[in-house]
């Protein structure tokens, strides 16, 4: 299997993840936002190029799922995508407890300007305290669920990038 | 020359993607319908697998309810509770407001309980974190719905569907802010828009005379006509008639149905415009 077909794979998997079990089980009205995850970690672990392309497409399926219009969430899944590779580098020997704080911010970062974009497009119903509270949750949340993805997202990419994943994750 | 690193490679890359997504994105803002259907198409094929895992999860999703929203359903329970107390000591004039609705709508000859329905069960909210004043219901266009049509429960007015999908459809509630209905204040005979405030109320600021007398408490239904709702559908209340406006006059209406326990709604199929 190519990457591109296990990409897809992750990428169609994730999206029923997100549309069945992550919509039903919140925590405080919050959701994991699984497909800004998958593309954070796709980012990270395949570089800016992989990432970008990964993280468009992952936001056209939220985009489908939320009924946002299509592109909304591309504006800032992309580039947070190029954002993350660049950090991988900072972080080879960094503590997992590290990895997942950074993780954790960087799903909130991506959540709370999703929602600002969306209010830019005219999505009224977004307050700055629901804002604020749902992106810090879903932040939590996300990287809680995080280290099973993250395996995830190395099987698809170990075809394309043999040997160089062992200098992304320290102690393995 | 140095060979451009990953960072540098990826620039052209992003820009394309960014471009495409604006594009898509004024596209679908512009109301490009081949962009609609095939989102909803989309989630045509992923509306089973929904369902599916809906259902068979059911019993877990009670107890995860039970376990992360404890403090709420204890807040909850002793606010009923409360609230039962209320309104056992407003049931004389309760039933004198109900007699008074009945009478009028009694007067134009539109029972308000003779609507043809669809009933819905509550799903829950739609997927991602800010759908708020957005609830998901588990009737589509297979069972006769379409974007717009009025969704009530016995007590009133609870939105509109905003879309529509086969097995599935998302509705705006009332208090939503971008929810807007044609309303008449049934004693004054004022008409005027009301808007969803984001809050818990609805708040009617166009169309009302300043110098008309609207007493708190007075009832408020649809007004139909070129409304996209049937009229007389009950609103709520007024709780503030702001009687001594000078420039600009806000009433704030009082919901009817209680938009937050919901559990099963009905879908208005019948506009009333032929009857």
């Amino acid at each position: 299997m190519t990457t591109r077909i296990r990409s897809f794979v992750v990428l169609v998997t994730a999206a029923l993840l997100q549309a069945t079990i992550f919509t039903e089980f919140r925590f405080l009205g919050a959701s994991v936002e699984v497909l800004l995850l998958v593309t954070i970690l796709a980012g990270y672990h395949g570089g800016p190029e992989h990432g970008s392309i990964f993280g468009f497409f992952a936001s056209l399926l939220q985009d489908v799922l939320t009924g946002a219009p299509f592109g909304l969430h591309a504006m800032v899944y992309a580039p947070l995508a190029v954002g993350v590779s660049s950090l991988e580098d900072r972080l080879v020997e960094s503590r997992p407890v590290i990895y997942g704080l950074g993780l954790g911010l960087a799903i909130s970062i991506g959540t709370a300007l999703a929602g600002f974009t969306g209010l830019l497009f005219g999505q009224t119903a977004i307050t700055s305290s629901l804002l604020i509270n749902r992106s810090i949750l879903a932040g939590i949340t996300s990287a809680l669920v995080a280290a099973p993805i993250n395996k995830i997202i190395l099987w698809s990419l170990s075809l394309s990038t043999p040997g160089a994943l062992e200098l992304r994750i320290p102690g393995k | 020359m140095a060979a451009p690193g990953p960072a540098e490679r990826s620039r052209p890359t992003l820009l394309i993607l960014l471009a495409a997504a604006l594009t898509l994105l004024t596209l679908q803002v512009r109301g490009a319908q081949p962009l609609d259907a095939f989102q909803q198409g989309i989630r045509d094929i992923i509306g089973p697998v929904r369902t599916i895992v809906d259902k068979s999860t059911d019993p877990i999703q009670s107890v995860w309810s039970g376990i992360v929203n404890y403090s709420e359903l204890q807040e909850e329970n002793e606010r009923l509770a409360k609230e039962l107390a209320e309104v056992r000591g407003e049931v004389l004039s309760e039933e004198a407001d109900r007699e008074l609705l009945e009478r009028l709508l009694g007067e134009i000859d539109v029972p308000y309980a003779d609507l043809e329905t669809v009933v819905a069960r509550l799903l829950g909210t739609p997927p991602g974190n800010f759908g708020s004043h957005l609830v998901e219901i588990d009737k589509g266009s297979d069972d006769g719905l379409s974007e717009g049509m009025a969704v009530i429960t016995g007590a009133g007015l609870v939105g509109r569907l905003e879309q529509v999908d086969r097995e599935r459809s998302v509705v705006i509630l009332a208090t939503h802010p971008d929810f807007s209905v044609g309303v008449r204040l049934v004693e004054s005979q004022d008409e005027g828009l009301a808007k969803g405030t984001g809050g818990y109320e609805i708040r009617l600021e166009d169309g009302v005379r300043l110098d008309a007398f609207i007493e708190e408490g007075e009832v408020v239904i649809t007004s139909g006509g070129r409304s996209r709702f049937p009229g007389d559908i009950p609103v709520g209340k007024v709780t503030d008639p702001d009687n001594f406006a000078e420039y600009e006059r806000i009433i704030k209406i009082e919901l009817a149905a209680s938009l937050e326990n919901l559990s099963f709604v009905n879908v208005v199929t019948d506009s009333g415009s032929g009857s």
